[in-house]
């Protein structure tokens, strides 16, 4: 039945729609036969030809008319009139470039940032991994309530989880690991994943080729294949150049030859979004390659835990699986060797499971919130260029009134007009949602410089956006609804002026026409979001700005920092500090370095160690006040960082590992563990062993300029090699613009140990700016998007009053004629703009009130309800529209009432 | 506007098809016939006529092909497929079946 009736519509469909003119013409001739022929009886009954004539096109209910009922009739006739009205939309807005520029410039910024934002949230947020049923994959935390999850575990804890599990069908675990391989005669950096056993079959992904290991294969000395590994497209392609014949081949990972036994598909990473490992080994490698402590530490928190529910386990059956494995597990996972309240508050919490759809990423933690903080501002901002397109549209169309009442009299009805109009809004939007895509590609590449930075110099993060199907459909909604939101109502109410008036327009000027509702509350909209934005702008750039006023206690210039992995040198403990003190030594001769130090943790990388340290005969001081950050340095450190020594000495070359056990105290835990005293002579104990105190030194930022000072420990690095095998980073202070300070200390370095991975060389000043990239970025994007909607809401303004002068000519004019002064008519025109203005920065004052309140965790030094950056923010706007109004108001001023008179 | 209001929607097509069904014919002689063979009762205005033809050419019910007429001028002539003959045969029986059911509900009323 529908194909036959198919045989029929389609030839006629596309006659209609290829053979255009052929139809209409016969549409013509078939309607006018009919009125000929009832013409004809009109006069044989003995009226006149003309009143025949008359009285058949009455019959006919209007020749046009029925016309377009017929085109209605066969249905095509919305294609053939989309087509029609884009080119006359074309030939509009072509015909006035400035206000086609305005709007696809200010439609492309909003939706371009838009786009852009959605990219990362989808990325990061939304979008599931590629696995069959995604759905069902959960990732496990560690916490005492559900907001603040910690999601670091330890190997016992995975262990006795899997013991007590009947809620997962698998459980798995991973941990980043950086591989050293061997390419050529150098040694580089590969990054790669320690993965479980159920890794790979709980994702539930086939491999591209050859296969993936399973818990067969996670032993440490192997399985059938031995030591196994499985490689990603990439390292595929660049290291066996996609042939089938690298299945079975070796790599040298860590000294340890692994057998490739599988490739990854082409594009998946893992169970971590954000980044792009090359190698996955089978977890039970981890001591020989990582740290070999942590399988069996019960406090060694280096593992991400996901797993796969079985199916049909619903929500309420995880939460309540979850609150009954929970104290077993953690019983089982007890650090016993922790102090007993310690242990007492790792046993008061439990394992939440949390969404784990779209894979695991610590950049969700810290970016989540950002982001949708930055997703509200740019639709915000896209409001605001909806609200001034609107604005402007008004304007238009009331220009255009004669026009649509012109068509509306020729007999086309209302919707077809309103058709029309809509068509050029969603046109301009179109535009500017194409022109803001490619906006939207360098917002992106912006914000990820800004993201990735956050890993620190050893950045295993990989972001790449792909826009998908989400970011497609995103941007088409976004941009095809902002084109109805700013059209439909300019549309709507330009064709709802009765014809006649219309058509007499001259005669409104006369009359005090006001705005229409719709357009009286676009302004306040526009000036309250303004105030929002900017002020919202005010609040990230005074974070960041307190930041960068923040003195980290050191400085940065002209030190740079090289990581150099030692971990796979036959030198343990003792031997590697003398290797470690040849290669300083080499260093501080080296030209272009001034002086050259070494050190654990670099500051404000995030890193960090603390332990409790024991005061003899202070049994008085609370845990938190002998809580230490501690830090492992060498000798001239602190020249290096020029960190200002208070008392006592600095670390010397002949602190070593067989000489007394000293340490260095900054100043807060100075003052904290040896008030009123100088702690220089004086003991303390960390780690059972008894220090003595050498010297006092400034107190820095240690992990983040955001924190407080924290009480400072410094240990000879000389002295504490037992623990695990710490890499050391070397820190030198060069001359300013020394170049090829990296080449000379590598080769210097190389000429010592050879086959040492030197890493790349990253300015502290460099570090000190990612560690707050989440303040440069909140505060650069906020103050980019406050300055368009202060620049888009003084167009709107300006075009608003322009147009309302324009409109207002005659009454102005007669008010001059009787009298009024210039300063009268100024004051006129400013006055309204004054009153939109207040109402609006009335309502925005209090969004920001409730705004700040969401901000408030991501702010640094000002408080979220600081009145002085509210006061700026409606000064700022105040002054702005002020600006934009003068204009208009000036130019009404200087009407010449004799002649704006006889303009009527 | 172009909405028939002195017939129920729907009705106009069954009608249209019926005419044809008997001989092809161009617009002005369907609507003379419909006057003629209805007595008059059932009007059908010029501007509903054409979009109601154009519509049931659009759904494959009726065609149209261009011929002389008796006085030897050019019209466009519609006659029923047998898609539309088909349709016909089943609007027939339910118009049946509905106006049978309203006359006994309205018969129903004068007990």
């Amino acid at each position: 039945m529908r194909l036959e009736q198919w045989l029929y519509t389609i030839p006629i469909k596309l006659r209609s729609l290829f053979r255009r003119r052929r139809v209409e013409d016969e549409l013509a001739e078939e309607l006018r036969f009919h009125l000929e022929q009832r013409a004809e009886r009109g006069i044989a009954a003995g009226i006149t030809p003309e009143e025949a004539h008359l009285e058949a096109l009455r019959a006919m209910q209007g020749l046009e008319q029925s016309k377009e009922a017929c085109r209605d009739a066969r249905g095509l006739n919305l294609l053939e009139n989309l087509a029609r009205d884009l080119r006359y939309a074309v030939r509009m807005l072509r015909k006035s470039p400035a206000f086609t520029a305005v709007a696809v410039l200010s439609l492309a910024l909003g939706i371009g940032a838009n786009t852009a934002i959605f990219s990362l949230i989808n990325t990061l947020l939304l979008r599931p991994l590629p696995v069959p049923h995604p759905e069902q994959l959960r990732a496990l935390f560690l916490s005492t309530t559900r907001e603040r999850p910690q999601y670091s575990l330890t190997y016992p804890l995975f262990e006795a989880l899997r013991n007590h599990n009947d809620i997962f069908s698998a459980l798995f675990t991973w941990s980043d690991h950086q591989f050293q391989m061997r390419s050529g005669t150098d040694m580089v950096h590969v990054n790669g994943v320690l993965a479980s056993g159920d890794y790979f079959p709980a994702l539930g992904l086939p491999p591209q080729l050859g296969r993936f290991f399973t818990r067969v294969d996670d032993h440490l000395s192997g399985g059938k294949d031995g030591p196994v590994a499985v490689i990603s497209d990439r390292f595929w392609s660049e290291h066996f150049q996609r042939s089938p014949q690298a299945i079975g081949s070796g790599v040298l990972l860590d000294r340890i030859r692994f057998t490739v036994i599988g490739v990854m598909p082409t594009d998946f990473f893992g169970a971590e979004v954000g980044t792009r490992p090359d190698i996955w080994v089978p977890l039970s490698f981890a001591p020989k390659v990582d740290n070999a402590a942590c399988m069996t530490s019960r406090s060694c928190w280096w593992l991400v835990v996901m797993g796969r529910l079985k199916p049909g386990i619903n929500n309420q059956q995880l939460e309540a699986g979850m609150k009954v494995i929970s104290p077993r597990v953690l019983h089982d996972a007890l650090p016993t060797d922790w102090a007993l309240h310690d242990q007492k508050d790792f046993l008061q919490q439990r394992l939440f499971a949390a969404d784990g759809a779209n894979g695991w990423t610590f950049l969700r933690v810290q970016f989540a919130h950002p982001l949708t903080i930055l997703m509200t501002l740019v639709g915000l901002v896209l409001l605001i260029a909806c609200a001034n397109l609107a604005n402007l549209l008004l304007a238009r169309a009331s220009a255009r009134n004669r026009e649509i009442a012109v068509r509306l009299s020729l007999g086309a009805g209302r919707p077809r007009v309103v058709r029309q109009l809509l068509t050029e809004s969603v046109l301009l939007s179109l535009v500017g949602g194409a022109i803001g895509t490619l906006f939207a590609f360098w917002l992106i590449r912006l914000l990820v410089g800004f993201i990735t930075s956050q890993g620190g110099p050893m950045s295993y993060i990989q972001l790449e956006i792909q826009p998908d199907w989400r970011v497609v459909l995103f941007t088409a909604v976004v941009a095809g609804g902002a084109g109805l939101l700013f059209g439909l109502a300019p549309a709507l109410r330009a064709t709802r002026a009765g014809i006649a008036a219309a058509l007499k327009e001259s005669a409104q000027n006369l009359r005090r026409d006001r705005r229409s509702l719709f357009a009286q509350t676009l302004l306040p909209l526009q000036a309250a979001l303004s105030v929002l934005l900017i002020a919202a702008a005010g609040l990230f750039a005074g974070s960041l700005f307190r930041l960068l006023n923040t003195n980290p206690g050191f400085n940065a210039r002209d030190v740079q920092l090289i990581s150099v992995d030692t971990d796979k040198r036959p030198e343990k403990g003792a031997a590697l500090s003398v290797l470690y003190s040849r290669i300083l030594e080499r260093a501080n001769a080296l030209p272009g370095i001034r002086k050259a130090s070494i050190l654990w943790s670099t500051p404000l990388s995030g890193m960090g160690w603390n332990d409790v340290l024991v005061v003899p005969g202070r049994n008085d001081l609370s845990d938190e006040q002998r809580l230490t950050w501690i830090n492992l340095i060498g000798p001239r450190f602190f020249d290096v960082m020029e960190i200002p020594l208070l008392a006592g000495r600095q670390f010397q070359a002949s602190d070593t590992a067989s000489s007394e056990k000293v340490g260095i105290l900054g100043e807060l835990a100075a003052r904290r563990l040896f008030p009123g005293k100088n702690p220089v002579g004086e003991h303390v104990n960390f780690e059972k062993t008894s220090i003595r105190i050498v010297g006092v030194a400034g107190n820095i930022k240690y992990r983040s300029l955001r924190d407080p000072d924290y009480a400072e420990l410094y240990i000879p690095y000389t002295q504490k090699q037992d623990n695990g095998t710490p890499s050391f980073t070397f820190a030198l202070k060069t001359a300013p613009g020394a170049p090829g300070v990296y080449s000379t200390f590598r080769s210097a370095l190389h000429e010592i140990a050879p086959d040492v991975p030197v890493g790349s060389m990253q300015s502290m000043q460099k570090q000190l700016d990612d560690s707050i990239g989440r303040e440069r970025l909140m505060s650069s994007l906020s103050l980019f998007f406050g300055a368009l909607a202060l620049l888009l809401t003084s167009v709107g303004l300006y075009g608003a009053l322009a147009y309302d002068v324009t409109r207002r000519t005659g009454e102005i004019g007669i008010r001059m004629a009787l009298g009024a002064s210039t300063g009268n008519v100024v004051r006129l025109i400013l006055q309204e703009t004054a009153l939109f203005v207040a109402a609006g920065m009335g309502i925005g004052v209090l969004a920001v009130l409730a705004f700040s309140r969401l901000v408030a965790n991501l702010l640094y030094g000002i408080e979220p309800n600081d009145p002085r950056n509210i006061v700026v923010a409606v000064l700022l706007l105040l002054a702005v529209a002020v600006t934009a109004a003068l204009l208009p108001a000036l130019r009404a001023s200087r009407l010449d009432p004799t002649v704006s008179l006889r303009q009527e | 506007m172009s909405k028939p209001s002195d017939l129920v929607q729907g009705t106009l097509d069954l009608l249209l098809l019926k005419i044809l069904a008997l001989e092809p014919l161009h617009g002005w002689a369907i609507s003379l016939r419909l006057k003629l063979v209805s007595g008059e009762v059932l009007q059908v205005s010029d501007g509903s006529l054409y979009p109601a033809l154009h519509k049931l050419e659009q759904q494959g019910w009726i065609k149209s092909e261009w011929k002389a007429t008796e006085n030897n001028r050019r019209a466009k002539f519609y006659s029923l497929t047998r898609l539309g003959r088909r349709q016909l045969e089943s609007e027939a029986a339910n118009w049946s079946r509905l106006s049978a059911a309203i006359s006994r509900v309205v018969a129903l009323e004068e007990f």
